[in-house]
């Protein structure tokens, strides 16, 4: 198929799904919409002679026609699978296929002090909060694939709590894929507003109900005002055969306290981008994350932490465990605006390489326009430290277990920062599982 | 227990060991001394398997065993133990669950059940006290952020719970202040018995005030050049180094 023909099926796609669109939806979310399939069509896919995706090949996605109207296949879930993670959380919201589900998310879904609430629900009495995300540039950006998502995005949630509030226990939100017969593209949207001194854990996890091909290209936004402390973690265990692109912009206000965790295991083909903005003084913006791959697979983060007040700190650290024939990218801007004097940036990429046809690229790339800041960065591509192994093994312990043992060890440092035990346990288990099943080739 | 016969070996083709041959019975000490370079440390990681050395000629028989078939851990297994020199920091493994890891593929190999946690955590308890080891470090990372004190002594207290056939301490003196010295000797002293043996290398006569050796042997230039009792460390000390080494010119 060539590219013209694809978009002219994308926009004949684009326009039966505004006949056929959910009648909750307002009159005011057509022009939001219409704005934003312009945008793509102008900008096209993103293609490998841009820098920022060079290796990242999406041709395998317009030469397949997927479908961007999902059916949810509620019934296949006659079973609830409980093992399935953040299904036993009482406060979960499940998509299924980018579609909300009323039926397997919790009960009770709305603490006293919160309100979560399915995007189709939060259009009539959330015009305002909502049309702030969707008028933001994040949606307009450089990246067509957000504005795809805003043409297309079949549901997701808005989430919102109240200044001075704190939410002790984590709001789960479950993306269940079930992957169809045809190919079927998801494009969940995430809203979150955080008042001032609120406090908020979230999580989101992508998961695959059954193993097949598809495509999910979720996007979430964040705001956070004044003192807002927020943990969110994202785990993608998408289906070995899968594509997952997503998109994470923060807006953080002034002393925020922020935390990403961006956990990726799965997927075939997985691209994740996480944009900050630190728009206030005194903003600590933590960025952590893990990404392990093997057989072909690719694993591409893009960060961006953009300091445009003084006083801010930031961190970040990620760690990738590569094997087989696969590929991981890092790349890690930090821009330090004029404004950003007294800016203290720390970046820090390491990548363990299990294979000789394993591959990674990584690339800081720090723009400081200002004077008086601490800005340092650092990436390491590595095997397995042979020193450490030998000493392991004089003690006795098999060179199997040795290295399983410092796989795990490397791979830790970032599980073991998970502040929810709900999370970080299980996550324990299933990573140590994973090498134990012979990851280790 | 263990021989030595004429061992030659090379690191980047630099010739180090150049036909060693030593013989240690059940319950012996053996000090082995030497200038720096001399081959000591070479000698100390070619026996525990350390990799990165190339023998080019001679045998070593541990237990009438072909030692130098087997890999590290396998001689872990049957005994042997090293005290390193540089003890290795590594990041994200418990000591607690090292230590229980490693006792317990030894115990395997031994046809012995594996210790549960409340035995293991006995065993311990007993055996810190042995080298008066902050027992919290059990709950750090492998020697992570340990003093260079607490690295020595951690390495004695592994082989205490670990109760190898041979311990082979490389320079465990070196960076120890006089008192840390005293610690880790008596931890040493501790386990010496009927039916274990030790090489104790080192530069200096120091530590063999406080584990007195069986036999003295001194490395020079990738051989033994001179064996005694411990009167010989003595000699050295007043001497120095380079008296053995015009006594070889002598020869």
């Amino acid at each position: 198929m060539q590219k013209e023909e694809y978009l002219d099926r994308l926009r004949s796609q684009f326009d039966s799904s505004l006949s056929d669109r959910d009648v909750t939806e307002p009159e005011w979310m057509l022009p939001v919409r219409e704005r934003a399939m312009r945008n793509f069509e102008a900008k096209g896919f993103p293609t490998t002679r841009m820098e920022d995706w060079r290796y990242f090949n999406l041709s395998s996605l317009w030469q397949r026609s997927y479908s961007f109207d999902p059916i949810p296949n509620f019934n296949e879930l006659a079973v609830k699978r409980n093992d399935i993670l953040g299904m036993n959380s009482a406060c979960r919201l499940v998509f299924v296929n980018g579609r909300f589900s009323r039926e397997l998310s919790g009960k009770n879904i709305t603490p006293r002090n919160l309100s979560v609430l399915p995007l189709t629900e939060a259009y009539s009495s959330q015009k305002e909060r909502i049309s702030f995300f969707m008028d933001n540039n994040a949606v307009w950006g450089e990246n067509s694939l957000r504005s795809l998502n805003a043409a297309f995005m079949q549901d997701g949630a808005l989430i919102f709590i109240p200044d001075g509030e704190s939410v002790e226990e984590p709001i789960w939100l479950v993306f269940m894929a079930i992957p169809a017969e045809r190919l079927e593209s998801y494009q969940p949207r995430i809203l979150i507003e955080a008042g001032e001194n609120s406090r908020l854990t979230l999580i989101e996890s992508h998961v695959a109900y059954k193993s097949g091909e598809y495509w999910s290209n979720p996007m979430v936004q964040l705001r956070a005002k004044q003192g807002a402390v927020i943990d969110h973690y994202k785990v993608q265990m998408e289906s070995p055969q899968a594509t997952h692109t997503s998109h994470y912009h923060a807006l953080l206000d002034r002393d925020v306290q922020f935390t990403a965790t961006s956990l990726s295991f799965g997927g075939g083909l997985v691209r994740n981008d996480i944009q900050t903005e630190l728009q206030g003084e005194g903003i600590e913006c933590t960025l952590n994350g893990l990404y392990m791959a093997d057989e072909r697979r690719l694993v591409d983060h893009h960060t961006s932490i953009d300091h445009q007040m003084p006083r801010c700190v930031s961190h970040e650290l990620y760690k990738g465990i590569i094997n087989e024939h696969a590929t991981a990218v890092f790349n890690g801007k930090v821009y330090v605006r004029e404004d950003a004097q007294k800016t203290d940036a720390k970046q820090t990429n390491q990548n363990l390489l299990l294979s000789e046809d394993a591959t990674v690229y990584t690339k800081p790339q720090l723009e400081i326009f200002a004077d008086d800041v601490r800005c340092t960065h650092g990436a390491t591509v590595g095997q397995l430290n042979e020193e450490e192994l030998f000493y392991l093994r004089s003690r006795g312990i098999s060179k199997e277990e040795g290295k399983k043992l410092l796989i795990w060890a490397f791979a830790s440092d970032i599980i073991g920062r998970i502040k929810v035990d709900t999370l970080r346990e299980p996550l324990q288990e299933r990573v140590f599982q994973h090498f134990n099943a012979g990851y280790i080739k | 227990m263990l021989e030595i016969k004429n061992l030659h070996a090379k690191i980047d083709n630099n010739e180090i060991l150049k036909g060693v041959n030593l013989r240690i019975n059940k319950g012996e000490v053996h000090a082995i001394m030497g200038p720096n370079g001399s081959g000591k440390s070479t000698l100390a990681n070619i026996l525990a398997g350390r990799e990165g050395y190339e023998v080019t000629e001679g045998e070593v028989f541990f237990n009438g065993e072909n030692l130098l078939e087997l890999s590290p851990e396998e001689r872990a297994w049957r005994g042997i133990f090293l005290a390193f020199q540089y003890p290795v920091e590594i990041p994200g493994v418990s000591n607690t669950y090292f230590l229980k890891t490693a006792l317990n593929s030894i115990r395997k190999y031994r046809e012995e059940p594996p210790l549960d946690a409340l035995d293991f955590l006995a065993l311990v308890k007993e055996k810190a006290r042995l080298v008066e080891l902050d027992q919290t470090l059990m709950n750090r990372p492998v020697n992570d952020g340990f003093s260079g004190g607490e690295k020595k002594r951690n390495e004695i207290f592994q082989m205490a719970v670990l109760s190898p056939n041979l311990g082979i301490l490389d320079e465990t003196d070196s960076g120890l202040d006089i008192d840390a010295l005293r610690i880790v000797a008596n931890g040493v002293n501790a386990l010496r018995s009927p039916e274990r043996s030790f090489i104790v290398v080192t530069h200096y006569q120091r530590l063999l005030n406080y584990i007195v050796p069986d036999f003295v042997h001194v490395l020079v230039d990738g051989r033994i050049v001179m064996s005694g009792e411990k009167d010989l460390a003595f000699q050295l000390e007043e001497k120095g180094y380079s008296w053995v080494e015009n006594q070889d010119a002598l020869v």
